[in-house]
């Protein structure tokens, strides 16, 4: 066996909010000062409540934290310039949309479900291209329909995990140890003192919650 | 007599199922069930791929954007100039997306000879025979195997060697599970099961208990098999394929 016997009391390893000052990049941008910025260094559920507000900061920051996650997204099915273009439909869509979005939700996992659909559109405008084309034809290439594939499963996980992290307490201390630890429900309980029905059930909502948000995202 | 029912015993619940993907040995129930059931079979593959994804899916690398794309957004959005701008001088540490840790194979127990007991098999049946099957021996059945849920192939093929009957089942493009293993069973329509043995590598050649009716036995299944030491089958068949006699 290896790893040696059971670790003590599992504490949850929580992901540290990303530190992020918004402050001028450039001497000459000018930018007002706007005081102590609530969402530099707030938590990812509370940077959603602020974008769905229509807090401009919150936007802002969002765009700092999840941008280059969409930008490597996107360049997995685009080259580069297009990738680009596609972060930025992508966020001006959010902002355009953003009455649209749950704040009970994982603000990464939408933002990705609109990348989808974004990099899905740009694939399959290159594909209609004429210049793209090796074949001389006046119609172009029909455009083959986009089947899931590595991007799709990457994109999946980005919805998973942010979804993960969104689970109160116990819910995501459980779910963690089941898929990351490898513990069986009885062994959950045993080492949070839950009762062995309640890991099961805790289990069970848990997946369906995330299963359920992957297909809204999908 | 009536015909049987062709499903065995209630379908899976949702906790049965999510369960039983993220690893957990399925109860004998389940184990009896998915073998005859398709539908519980693709809901539990569903369960399974979502689990996958979070245990060891690929990470997406943040990609920097050049200077510039941010300011085009404000525009575009429709944003005041004086709209506050992230700072992205400020590169995000990569988060460590969390992994299954290298224990995975705390569960992992001493595998008990895979055999389900009864109908006549004994121990015997899934010691594997020393010496390669002669390729001359006579074909009594064989079977080509499909995949059930994703890809591979393989073949079965049940020949008679020196009045004695052997199994051999090759599989190609198919991979147990890390830490598990490949297992062959023979179902019957009535959703009855044999253990007939754990394939080393793409490979199993086993004898045949002459009591094994072939009739009766006639689907041969592939299953992926966590080593848990439960013997139930896992239900997660990857091949299958009816077995007919040869002409």
């Amino acid at each position: 066996m290896n790893g040696g016997g059971l670790a003590g009391p599992v504490i949850p390893r929580t992901v540290p909010p990303v530190a992020l000052r918004v402050v001028p990049t450039r001497e000459e941008d000018d930018v007002p000062t706007t005081g102590a910025d609530p969402f530099a260094s707030a938590d990812d559920e509370a940077v959603g409540r602020g974008f769905a507000a229509g807090d401009e900061r919150a936007f802002a920051v969002a765009f700092a934290r999840w941008a280059p996650l969409v930008h490597g997204l996107a360049l997995r099915r685009l080259p580069d310039a297009d990738a680009q273009d596609v972060v930025q439909a992508v966020f001006v869509s959010a902002w355009r949309t953003r009455a649209g979005y749950d704040p009970d939700r994982a603000l990464p996992g939408w933002l990705v479900g609109i990348a989808r659909h974004r990099i899905a559109d740009a694939v399959a405008a290159r594909l209609r291209a004429p210049e793209l084309s090796t074949v001389d034809d006046r119609d172009g290439p029909a455009a083959e329909p986009v089947v899931p594939d590595a991007a799709d499963a990457a994109a999946d996980r980005i919805v998973l995990l942010a979804e993960l992290e969104r689970l109160g307490e116990p819910q995501r201390t459980v779910l963690r140890m089941a898929f990351f630890d490898d513990l069986t429900h009885v062994q959950i309980a045993e080492r949070t003192d839950l009762p062995v029905g309640t890991v099961k059930s805790h289990v069970r909502r848990s997946l369906r919650r995330l299963r359920d948000r992957l297909e809204g995202s999908a | 007599m009536s015909l049987p029912d062709p499903t065995a015993g209630p379908h899976l619940t949702e906790e049965e199922a999510v369960l039983a993907a993220l690893g957990e040995a399925p109860s004998p129930a389940v184990g009896q069930h998915l073998p005859t059931c398709a539908a519980c079979r693709a809901e539990l593959d569903t369960w399974r791929r979502l689990v996958t994804t979070v245990r060891d899916g690929e990470d997406v690398p943040p990609v920097p954007l050049p200077p510039g794309t941010w300011e085009a957004v404000r525009r575009e959005a429709g944003l005041a100039p004086t709209a506050p701008r992230p700072d992205l001088s400020v590169v995000a540490p990569r988060r460590d997306a969390p992994r299954r840790r290298d224990g995975r194979a705390r569960r992992w127990l001493p595998v008990a000879a895979a055999l389900v007991v009864g109908a006549g098999l004994g121990a015997g049946a899934v010691a594997l025979r020393p010496d390669p099957v002669p390729a001359a021996a006579p074909a009594v059945a064989s079977a080509e195997l499909a995949p059930v849920a994703s890809t591979g192939r393989g073949s079965a093929t049940v020949r008679d060697v020196d009045g004695h009957r052997e199994l051999d089942v090759s599989v190609q493009g198919v991979t147990a599970a890390p830490a598990g293993v490949l297992e062959v069973w023979l179902l019957d329509s009535d959703g009855g099961l044999l253990a007939v043995g754990t394939m080393a590598g793409d490979q199993l050649n086993v004898p045949l208990p002459a009591d094994v009716d072939l009739a009766r036995f006639a689907t041969v299944d592939v299953s992926r098999e966590p080593l848990d030491g439960d013997p139930a089958h896992s239900s997660d068949s990857v091949l299958r394929g009816e077995l007919t006699p040869e002409a």
